[in-house]
């Protein structure tokens, strides 16, 4: 939204050594957020008001003209313009050397120079109204039509910006820090703020004496629910011209283009009191009778923007007997309004219920200056000010026009609302030490009024900011803090008592696992949606069916929510492998479960089950390299965390993506937690993932338990000397290594330890042969091993490798 | 013979000195110690010695003899003690070996940085469900029953409960302040905790606007919280993630959970609030809204609001990440492009 300065104040007096960027700033921290703000008075600099004394034909160019040009004192000077309504006499703006012009009105402000223009020297130009900054005040018709000034009695010389009301400070305001505060939609309310932080007085708005009679306007109001105050009034003798230059340039300077008398009034009050308001034309108004109700059904109204509604039976229009007028409270129609023509008018201030107006506002997707306001709760009070307003400026600028009439429905006002709030209570909050006149005063320069016993305020709440805005003390805290301003707050330790050391295993296990994998296993954190691709949820070999779904999703292919991180691996993976070889990637989230529900916080809320899942995908060109990289980053991972001992078994899960045979399911305690696997081919082929072999992880984190640290023990270093043996043996492919291990182990207990080293197959080995290479430890705790019981050992060993899993040497 | 002995010594180490190639250093070890060498006739000749002289003289050669042998190996180590000498060759320019890549995700550093200065303060740690209901998003923050937010199409409804209400209307969390109503519901204040989390807004995205992005929440319970006490949580916090004392201060704001609403501002880093395009030249940024939890709020935690009061405060993590390695598009963070995800290793 945005504020003028000088518009503000008109209501209030400001001290004069304000800078605007002070009141920005104040503005922004007590109040309401300003995104910047235009300071128009420079950009009239060197821009005069010139006479045209003589037009000439340029010797050069056959679309320019040379024009003599008086600038007063005497002074004439040469100007080259190509402008289509140049005349003799003609009052124009000119820019001397020095000044800055848009060209044509569009990109970047541009200074002037004294140029030859085709072989004439041009001092300066005749300017276009969008040239300097005037294109909303003066709008012209085509784009070399010359800003014509010559209605106006300006003596050439005078400088355009005492010419014209156009100095300005310009605010933006973020309408998204109002919308709690439907006071400041307008210039009035702004000052209102200004004159509290400021401590200045607030001038009063123009009374106007209401007439009693109701001059034969009749309202009916039908639908009371939503409309909560109405008034009317007739004026006669009223005729259409172009407004006051003083309040078109108001209506300018906000970024409204003036149009007529009447309509510049409706929006003149709404830009100064936030208030919207109607003009109807009386004539259009059958037998003076104006209802308010809601639409019928099949009910149509075009609309002033050129719109057809097909009114739906939940809209609220204002009506004659024959047919609706207007949308309530969002725009007029297209025939009852004001033209040229009008010479009665009927003044329409009103209050719709808010919810209604935002309601139907998107209903029909239009969003006027008007529905804006009326859907954050205007004070109904309000009203009667725009009424008076209204009528005080027509009556004073129109002389002869005549407010004959005047009838309201307003059932009932609402009832004034006070709050009880305590002196300590406020300190208490702030933290910071207030007198009682201190805070008086600041709720006083708002409009509250403050009533006190002891140290007990009791502070009646202004209508303009009773409608939901101030209701309970911390509000009040919240008035004379900001007044104060939280920029005066000192800072103020909380008081810390002694508590016991926080213990929160489940977190540091979340952060343990994280910190594991990218540091430990060289893989990559992504985040991905909660929502799934269903390509890459079928290729994973999921069902859709029973997912919880989104109403409205991002797009139609990601509607339910995932239940397992695979999906996302896959799609991930997938892009990654565009630009490299290799890659691992791991996310911890949430899966959800559309099928199971539990409570949460409270028996009344039942939510999906949403258990916190950890998984990883290892993407190599060999599927064993891939596998056995995913089984020591796990191996090892669980391993690390403060949980029950972990195993990997060789056996097939449920999880539809995973390859027989390349499949360990992993148990900690009494749980199956997660899997391990290499994604089957055919799952590959359909996620349209080629070369390389994908060894996948998942771990449900919520099945582990785990303790406040990981317990760990120290093994003494042996005393006497251990011996490595080292063994090469051939055997029949489908041998597993698990096996020998297990086997080699309990041999003799001579044995410490039993080390995998390599596996081969190839040219030197038999078919449907292979060689495990392994390192065995041999120790004894209380002797040095002689080199006869280390061959006693290696004896046994392949004695019984040899008997039970058929393995030996290779020279055998 | 001793005084030949120390003549061959001194030259042998003047010699020495002087060789410059570990082929010179050969040829002076064998001029002294090979078969024909100096040193080696010299000990010959101790047969020709007296014998009551012999002991003493063969002692002396001896020793020279160590002395020497020492001091060629330490030559020879001294003109081998660089890479060209030592025989060995490579290029020391090339890069040092990679060691396996991984990184943790920005937003998840950060989020740990975020949680150590919390810890340091005693704060512990809390997480809520992200398929929560509109009770916890709405009802339990403050919102109005008729509140746009409640109908607008910013919240992700899910299909089958749209049409219920409270808390059997299910949605993907918009924020997550409904989280801290849950643990207030578990918990007996006085207590202070984080809760980090991923929200989710139904909007267009463009390069500062996503879907799912990640807030950071704080709130502490007390019986004596003033407003002074949030901002100094507020710059204990950011002076203790940017490692430098920031300049931060509070304005009005609106947000129906808390009363009052606070807009929390740090001078901008980049310019030190001169003003810049990374500050729309206002010096500041935006960084988090905070204030007192609204007595509605309290009241749906259980908790009575003329006993405690507290002070929130929300932080937008995806921002903060931004604004600390100047990263220009908010979708980087769901990309899991490992070019964006290997920069933060």
């Amino acid at each position: 939204m945005k504020i003028s300065l000088q518009w503000i104040k008109e209501y209030v007096d400001l001290p004069s050594d304000l800078t605007a960027e002070q009141i920005a700033y104040d503005l922004t921290m007590s109040t309401v957020e300003v995104e910047g703000w235009d300071d128009t008075s420079s950009l009239f600099d060197n821009i005069l008001v010139g006479q045209i004394s003589a037009v000439k034909a340029h010797p050069d160019a056959d679309r320019l003209k040379v024009c003599d040009v008086n600038l007063g004192n005497g002074e004439t000077k040469e100007i080259v313009c190509g402008g289509s309504n140049l005349r003799e006499e003609m009052l124009v703006a000119i820019a001397t050397p020095g000044a800055k012009v848009r060209w044509h009105g569009e990109g970047e402000l541009v200074e002037l120079k004294l140029t030859k223009i085709r072989g004439v020297e041009s001092y300066g130009m005749i300017c276009a109204s969008n040239e300097i900054g005037l294109g909303e005040l003066f709008p012209a018709d085509d784009e070399k039509e010359i800003l014509d000034l010559s209605s106006h009695e300006f003596a050439a010389g005078t400088p355009l910006a005492e010419a014209l009301p156009v100095c300005d400070v310009i605010y933006d305001i973020d309408n998204k820090s109002l919308t709690n505060r439907p006071d400041l939609w307008g210039h009035y309310g702004m000052a209102r703020e200004l004159a509290a932080i400021y401590s200045c007085e607030l001038n009063p708005l123009p009374s106007f004496e209401l007439p009693s009679s109701d001059a034969g306007l009749k309202l009916q109001i039908e639908a009371t629910d939503l409309c909560r105050r109405f008034t009317g009034a007739t004026i006669e003798n009223v005729s259409v011209q172009p407004s006051p230059l003083w309040m078109q340039a108001r209506l300018a300077s906000v970024g409204q283009r003036p149009i007529n008398l009447m309509v510049d009034l409706t929006n003149y009050v709404m830009f100064a009191l936030g208030q919207p308001t109607h003009a109807f034309d009386a004539n259009n108004v059958a037998n003076n009778k104006l209802i308010v109700r809601r639409a019928s059904k099949d009910e149509k109204l075009s609309l002033l923007d050129g719109s057809a509604l097909e009114l739906s039976t939940e809209s609220l229009v204002v009506a004659d007997e024959t047919g609706p007028l207007s949308l309530a409270g969002i725009m007029g129609g297209e025939t009852s309004g004001v033209s040229d023509k009008t010479t009665t008018l009927f003044f329409e201030v009103a209050n719709w219920d808010p919810t209604h107006i935002r309601r139907d506002a998107s209903r029909y997707n239009i969003r006027t200056e008007s529905s804006m306001r009326f859907e954050k709760a205007i004070d109904p009070e309000r009203a009667l000010d725009g009424s008076k307003l209204f009528l005080h400026l027509l009556t004073t600028i129109q002389p002869n026009a005549s407010v004959t009439g005047w009838t309201e429905h307003y059932p009932t006002p609402p009832q004034e609302l006070s709050v009880e709030v305590e002196r300590e209570f406020i300190i208490n909050r702030i933290g910071k030490e207030i007198s009682s006149a201190e805070i008086t005063q600041k709720l006083t320069a708002l409009g509250f009024e403050v009533s006190q016993t002891d140290d007990c305020f009791v502070v009646r709440v202004p209508s303009w900011r009773a409608t939901g805005d101030v209701s309970i003390p911390e509000d009040i805290v919240e008035e004379v803090a900001r007044l104060i301003g939280y920029d005066n707050i000192e800072f103020v330790a909380p008081p810390v008592e002694l508590t016991k050391a926080i213990q929160q295993p489940r977190f540091d296990l979340d952060r343990s696992i994280r910190t594991f994998l990218a540091v430990k296993g060289g893989m990559y954190e992504i985040f991905a949606y909660p929502w799934a691709e269903e390509k890459f949820v079928q290729a994973a070999g999921f069902s859709l069916e029973h997912t919880l779904t989104i109403c409205d999703p991002p797009s139609p292919s990601t509607k339910s929510l995932k239940t397992s991180l695979v999906p996302d691996l896959l799609e991930a993976t997938k892009a990654n492998l565009r630009n490299f070889a290799t890659c691992s990637l791991f996310e911890v989230s949430r899966i959800f479960n559309g099928q199971s529900f539990s409570h949460w916080t409270i028996q009344e809320e039942k939510l999906p089950a949403q258990p916190k899942f950890c998984g990883g995908a290892i993407a190599h060109n060999d599927a064993e390299t891939a596998f056995l990289k995913a089984k020591g980053i796990v191996t090892e991972l669980l391993a690390s965390l403060p949980i029950h001992k972990a195993r990997l078994q060789e056996q097939e899960s449920s999880a539809p993506w995973a390859t027989k045979g390349a499949t360990l399911t992993i148990s900690v305690g009494k749980h199956e937690v997660g899997v391990l696997a290499l994604a089957s081919p055919k799952v590959l082929r359909k996620a349209g993932i080629e070369r390389v072999h994908i060894a996948l992880f998942e771990l449900n984190l919520d099945l582990l338990d785990p303790k406040p640290i990981k317990e760990r023990a120290y093994t003494p270093l042996p005393k006497y000397p251990q011996v490595d043996y080292d063994l090469a043996l051939l055997f029949d492919q489908d041998v597993a290594w698990s096996s020998v291990e297990q086997l080699v182990k309990k041999c003799d207990p001579l044995i410490q330890s039993v080390c995998f080293a390599d596996e081969y197959r190839g040219k030197q080995i038999p078919d449907g042969k292979k060689s495990l290479a392994f390192q065995m430890t041999l120790g004894d705790p209380k002797a040095t091993l002689t080199s006869e019981q280390v061959q006693a050992v290696a004896d046994k060993v392949l004695q019984r490798v040899d008997k039970e899993l058929g393995g030996h040497l290779r020279d055998k | 013979m001793n005084e030949q002995l120390d003549a061959l010594t001194q030259q042998a180490k003047l010699d020495l000195q002087a060789s410059s190639s570990l082929t010179e250093l050969q040829d002076l070890e064998t001029s002294l110690f090979g078969k024909k060498g100096k040193m080696t006739q010299l000990m010959k000749g101790l047969k020709d010695i007296p014998p009551e002289q012999r002991k003493a003289f063969g002692q002396a050669a001896n020793k020279a003899k160590q002395e020497l042998l020492e001091l060629l190996a330490d030559k020879k180590d001294d003109l081998s003690d660089s890479l060209s000498g030592s025989g060995v060759s490579f290029d020391i320019t090339r890069p040092g070996l990679p060691l396996t890549g991984g990184a943790l995700h920005p937003v998840t550093q950060m989020m740990y940085d975020l949680n150590d200065a919390f810890h340091s303060l005693g704060f512990e740690i809390y997480e809520g469900p992200e398929v929560s209901s509109e009770g916890y998003g709405f009802d339990n923050m403050n919102f109005p029953a008729d509140h746009p937010a409640r109908e607008s199409m910013d919240t992700y409804w899910l299909e089958g409960y749209e049409d219920k209400k409270s808390y059997e209307r299910l949605c993907l969390r918009p924020h997550l302040t409904g989280a801290s109503v849950r643990y207030m519901q578990e918990h007996k204040p006085p207590f202070r905790f984080v809760y980090p989390g991923r929200v989710y807004r139904n909007e267009s995205t463009d390069a500062s606007h996503e879907r799912a992005f990640y807030q950071y929440e704080a709130l502490m319970v007390d019986k004596h919280v003033p407003f002074s006490s949030g901002r100094l949580m507020v710059n204990s916090i950011l002076e203790r993630v940017f490692g430098r004392h920031v300049e931060t201060r509070m304005r009005a704001g609106f947000f129906p959970f808390v009363e009052p609403g606070f807009e929390i501002d740090m001078q901008c880093l980049v310019c030190g609030g001169k003003g810049c395009s990374v500050c729309g030249r206002t010096g500041w940024v935006e960084m988090m809204p905070g204030g007192p939890p609204h007595p509605n709020v309290l009241r749906a935690g259980g908790i009575d609001s003329n006993e405690w009061m507290g002070f929130y405060i929300n932080i937008g993590l995806d921002r903060l990440v931004m604004m600390r390695y100047g990263i220009d598009d908010i979708r980087l963070f769901h990309s899991g492009d490992i070019r964006f995800l290997n920069q933060f290793q």
